[in-house]
């Protein structure tokens, strides 16, 4: 696999909330020394186009469907709140560290 | 006195792709986003605006004549053009940005200090909507104060409407802590509780169901704003008989838009996060220890798997809405994209019945768009003034569109003005 790990980050229009999510998740990752991640912003529907190649989700509201890929909420970058936002770049790190 | 009089002339002569950039870094640093952060806020500022204006100028002239065309063929005025969240740009770009920006934040900060609210206002980006509001009473009036006030008036209602519901927010969705300022979920919600007391009260209606899962698998890519556009251009082509090569060119024209129109909206969000972020560190200081509720923008509201569904099934509805209301001059084909924001204020009233939701939301579209329909003259000199579209609108293009061209309190509040003759 030469292609990078995916984190796609989404809310409901990939227009403001998936942005602050994906500012504060690329900065948490270049923080944690991780490298090779690709952060891409999008939107509900974008999931299906990169069904295949994500690693882990982050979205900014409350998705119910199941997929084979972790599954995080990262409202704590829209709300601020700093605490919840070390706990979420950790499991991000912990889930792409699983994954390697 | 004069001097700075003609400074001020000066800045605002600018335009907003410039005036809002610099007035944008200022912000910035004053809330301590520091200088890199700020420098970047206003330069995405001023690109964002400037990338909203090229695409709506693409779609604005490429409706001119399909609108034409329907209106001699379906023998009904369909004239006015549909800008969608063009008006974005006018609301960030006109003279009195700022006025709005402060008063909200000012007022904000007293009602908090006094505990008249539990909304922490950090949602920058949304204040857009009281800009809107601001820039059309502005056009209407010719006076800055009644712009800033009757913005600033739309903020502070939105304001208390998401304290009132902020609970149901939070249950429906899952969420602690946060509230919705934008008015594409306050007024809907609001408007989605008196209907919900009026349908539970209807015995048969009250417990009809469908599930959202259904609905999507069967729609599937009519759902995506891609293909919706291109069918809308195939369709509109068709009825306002223009050529072969002209509706395919339309088709793959609104599907631009429609596609990159929300991209565009991102890059101007780029720019107003850093200080969204600021501020809430700075107010946050401010308030240790309080219980408040972070405002924060309504996207969050759309997870729901009812939502999209509604969406899908009220793009075709509204269309049909909009050709068969009496008294209607436009169609909407850009403002579909407020379209999920407005169910997602909507379902956590209706509890995602679908059924519900899309009574709700036909009862919803008719007043919005007979609102915009009525209010196109003003929404297109508010644009004008802010210096855009101005060749097309120089040639008779007259602009409209559902949010916030379609808000009832602007509505009013122009009415108002003009019975007291403004």
């Amino acid at each position: 696999m030469n292609k990078k790990k995916l984190v796609l980050v989404v809310c409901g229009a990939g227009t403001l909330t998936s942005v602050m999510a994906s500012q504060g998740v690329e900065e948490g990752l270049k923080n944690n020394g991780v490298k090779d991640v690709e952060v891409k912003v999008g939107r509900i529907d974008d999931i299906e186009r990169f069904v295949d190649r994500i690693s882990v989700l982050v979205c900014t509201m409350n998705i119910r469907t199941k997929y084979d890929f972790p599954v995080i909420r990262g409202t704590a970058f829209v709300t601020g709140d700093e605490e919840a936002q070390e706990d979420i770049i950790n499991q991000i790190v912990t889930y792409l560290k699983e994954n390697e | 006195m004069s001097t700075v009089l003609s400074g001020v002339n000066w800045f605002l002569g600018l335009g907003g792709t410039v005036f809002v950039p610099i007035i944008m870094f200022v912000l910035c640093m004053i809330f301590g986003g520091g200088f890199a952060k700020s420098i970047r806020s206003a330069l995405y500022m001023g690109i964002g605006l400037t990338a909203l204006n090229l695409v709506i100028d693409l779609s604005v002239t490429a409706m001119a004549p399909v609108t034409q065309g329907l209106s001699s063929r379906l023998n009904t005025d369909f004239s006015v053009i549909d800008v969608g969240y063009g008006n974005v740009s006018a609301a960030w770009g006109w003279p009195g940005v700022l006025g709005v920006i402060v008063g909200i934040i000012v007022i904000n900060i007293i009602f908090v200090a006094l505990k008249w609210t539990k909304t922490l206002w950090v949602d920058v980006w949304n204040i857009w909507h009281g800009e809107a509001i601001a820039v059309t009473m502005w056009a209407l009036s010719g006076s800055m104060v009644i712009g800033i006030g009757s913005g600033v008036l739309l903020l502070v209602v939105n304001m208390l409407l998401a304290d009132y519901h902020a609970p149901k927010f939070q249950e429906f969705n899952g969420f602690d802590r946060i509230s919705v300022v934008a008015t594409s979920a306050t007024f809907t919600a609001t408007f989605a509780m008196f209907v919900m007391k009026i349908i539970e009260k209807i015995p048969g209606l009250k417990d009809v169901d469908a599930t959202p899962e259904q609905i999507k698998d069967k729609f599937g890519i009519f759902g995506e704003m891609s293909v919706i556009g291109a069918l809308l251009g195939v369709i509109m082509g068709i009825i306002s008989g223009s050529t072969v090569a002209d509706t395919l060119k339309l088709a793959i024209t609104l599907s631009t838009v429609l596609v990159v129109l929300p991209k565009m909206l991102s890059i101007i969000a780029e720019g107003i996060i850093p200080i969204s972020t600021s501020l809430t560190k700075f107010m946050k200081k401010r308030f240790p220890g309080r219980e408040l509720n972070i405002a924060v923008d309504p996207a969050i509201l759309l997870g729901d798997p009812s939502v999209m569904s509604t969406v899908i099934l009220m793009y075709p509805l509204s269309i049909l809405i909009a050709v068969i209301l009496p008294g209607n001059n436009w169609i909407p084909v850009a403002s579909l994209a407020v379209m999920p924001y407005w169910i997602g204020g909507m379902v956590p009233y209706t509890k995602g019945n679908i059924v519900h939701t899309i009574i709700v939301a036909c009862l919803w579209v008719i007043p919005a768009t007979l609102i915009a329909a009525n209010l196109a003259p003003i929404t297109t000199e508010a644009a004008r003034l802010s210096g855009l579209f101005t060749e097309q609108i120089a040639k008779g293009a007259v602009l409209t569109n559902w949010e916030e061209g379609g808000n009832v309190l602007l509505w009013i509040l122009a009415k108002l003005g003009m019975a007291f003759g403004l």
